[in-house]
């Protein structure tokens, strides 16, 4: 059992304080950046229309810049400031910079009444929203780690991982409950119900940041102050020291790359395969996925904890090993689960089946929807759009399927997701603990954000995007997709089992 | 074990080239289809110029590696406070 060697530590109800603080501040700002990507669709509406060229140029940019350039340049901006500065402050900085610029985007006016100035503004403020997040997270769980016993930093830390999904639980919430209380019309209108999320995080910010200004600064980090061994220039040494960059290389693609790919294909890739792949009904497949974390993230602190017991290499491996492994029979199990060819519709009395047709010659389009249902209990809805020109010619046509499916396979469908968030716990409950048992105090908040949110933001956040782009050629399978994060949990694997090795560097408690 | 992370250590410098090749291969080639679309421009431009720093510190980890700089025997204490 490694001694403490922190006299500072600090006492458990205290320790409890700081893992409040740290952890509702996080799962704020994981809140604020999820609302933006949950309300995408009427963003674009008020800001973004896309038969405005310049417009849907300002859209793309605010939602792949904010997520793959600017999350890791936050990440040297604030941590360097962290390591320079102190934790206490800089995450607080973040925090506000987040709450700012979200409540900001609450208050500004559509493209309808400001014109470019409203795209213009909103990408400015997104990226904003991005570069704090960068800052934020090894803020967190440094000053976390470094109020914990070094015995139980993987337990203390892993409270800190549960805020991403907790984030996006509470940013679903407040939105779906704004959109039963305005109305459909009044929440998608200029200055409707949409708003009120955004807004909604001053006053969350501002609970957040009076917590945090009672706490003190991490003991280990007041402790270099007094010795005067702060690191002036903690950007140069982390990436600019071969001892310190050979290690912020091997958390990137021995660990964080591969964390970053299974977190995005557990909760988000998921997701896009169930509405996209399998054509499940929208509110059917949030309701799966909520359940699925729901069941899966506990497992993020009960595999916190147990690193500390059994290590923090062992357990990530794994959980990396068991989702190349089984990614694909889990994918396979759930497309059968929606594919209708294995089931037996019921024929009506009449011999046909429930088509509707509905025509609206005055938009120019007409809808026909036909109803399908199955001895399983598994329903079917296809709407089929179809749009004329002025002259009355077939224009497009547009298809939306919905499948809704028994409630047998829905709980099933919920047991293979919960099995992928558990892959995601594996990986994700020991990694805060892990990252910063890599690096010394003096360049921790450095060293440890930019290798975090590059996994993360770039290698897992294009996840979605890239598994699509495999789908899509010509002669693809639908599973297709997976081997963008098998592959890369793959290289990380091989990597993470070969290089992390304690023999060959030191951490703190060494 | 020490060879064995040599030898991963120049696969994944040869795996490192090869997508500094084919990164680039692959944006020219969506630049120039007929369906290329203004967000094509900007996804594939951002992918680029984030993806570039990467691969070479992928070059740099496979080279550290290739080189014995992970290895126990090059145990080098990092400085802790």
């Amino acid at each position: 059992m490694p001694k403490i060697v922190e006299n500072e530590v600090t006492d458990k109800k205290k320790l409890w304080g700081v893992i409040t603080a740290s952890s509702v501040g996080t799962l704020i700002e994981w809140y604020d950046f999820y609302i933006f990507g949950s309300l995408a669709a009427i963003l674009s509406i008020q800001f973004f229309p896309q038969d405005n060229p310049t417009a849907a140029f300002l859209s793309t940019l605010a939602t792949f810049a904010a997520g793959f350039i600017v999350r890791p340049f936050g990440a040297l901006v604030f941590g360097r400031l962290g390591d320079i500065l102190g934790r206490k402050y800089t995450f607080l900085l973040t925090l506000i910079l987040m709450g700012g610029s979200t409540f900001a985007i609450g208050l500004i006016p559509g493209y309808a009444t400001i014109g470019y100035w409203a795209p213009a503004l909103v990408l400015i403020l997104r990226l904003v929203q991005g570069l704090a997040l960068g800052g934020e997270y090894g803020g967190a769980a440094t000053y976390v780690a470094e109020h914990s016993p070094v015995n139980r930093r993987g337990f203390y830390t892993s409270f800190i991982q549960t805020t991403a999904t907790l984030g996006l639980f509470l940013s679903i919430g407040v939105i779906l409950l704004t959109r039963k209380l305005a109305g459909e019309t009044n929440f998608i209108a200029e200055w409707g119900g949409w708003r009120i999320p955004f807004l909604l995080s001053f006053f969350l910010v501002g609970i957040s940041v009076f917590i945090r200004l009672k706490m003190k600064e991490s003991p280990l980090f007041s402790k270099i102050k007094a010795e005067g061994t702060i690191s002036k220039n903690p950007l140069k040494e982390s990436f600019g020291k071969k001892e310190n960059l050979k290690m912020v290389l091997l958390a990137l693609f021995g660990a964080t790359a591969g964390q970053g790919v299974i977190w995005y294909t557990g909760q988000f890739y998921a997701l896009t395969f169930m509405q996209k792949t399998m054509n499940i009904e929208f509110v059917q497949s949030n309701y799966i996925i909520a359940l699925a974390l729901l069941i899966g993230t506990p497992f993020i602190i009960f595999f916190g904890h147990w690193s500390d017991t059994v290590g923090r290499k062992g357990i990530m491996l794994t959980g990396m090993l068991l989702a190349i492994i089984l990614y694909r029979p889990i994918y396979s199990q759930m497309l059968s689960l929606a594919d209708l060819k294995n089931k037996t519709e019921i024929i009506n009395q009449a011999g046909t089946q429930n088509i509707k047709v509905v025509l609206k010659h005055s938009n120019h389009s007409g809808n026909q929807t036909i109803l399908k249902q199955y001895t399983d209990g598994t329903e079917y809805k296809e709407t089929r759009t179809q749009k004329f020109t002025e002259q009355q010619k077939p224009a497009s046509l547009e298809i939306k399927k919905a499948v809704t499916l028994s409630s047998g396979s829905f709980w099933y469908l919920v047991l293979l997701i919960a099995i992928q968030v558990i892959f995601v716990a594996m990986v994700y409950g020991p990694i805060a603990a892990f990252l910063v048992e890599l690096f010394p105090t003096r360049i921790r908040y450095t060293s440890m954000s930019l290798p975090y949110h590059i996994g993360n933001g770039v290698f897992g956040g294009l996840t979605p995007f890239i598994a699509i782009s495999l789908t899509s050629i010509s002669g693809a399978s639908p599973l297709d997709g997976l081997w963008y994060p098998i592959g890369i949990a793959s290289m990380c694997l091989i990597t993470g089992f070969l290089f992390i090795n304690k023999n060959s560097y030191t951490t703190i408690e060494d | 074990m020490d060879l064995l992370r040599k030898i991963f250590g120049l696969i994944w410098m040869i795996t490192a080239v090869f997508l500094a090749i084919l990164l680039p291969y692959l944006a020219l080639g969506k630049f120039r289809a007929e369906t290329v679309t203004q967000e094509d421009y900007v996804f594939w431009i951002i992918i680029i110029t984030i993806f570039i720093p990467i691969i070479i510190g992928f070059m740099l980890f496979g080279f550290y590696a290739f080189n014995g700089n992970y290895n126990n025997r090059q145990v080098s204490k990092t400085k802790t406070n």
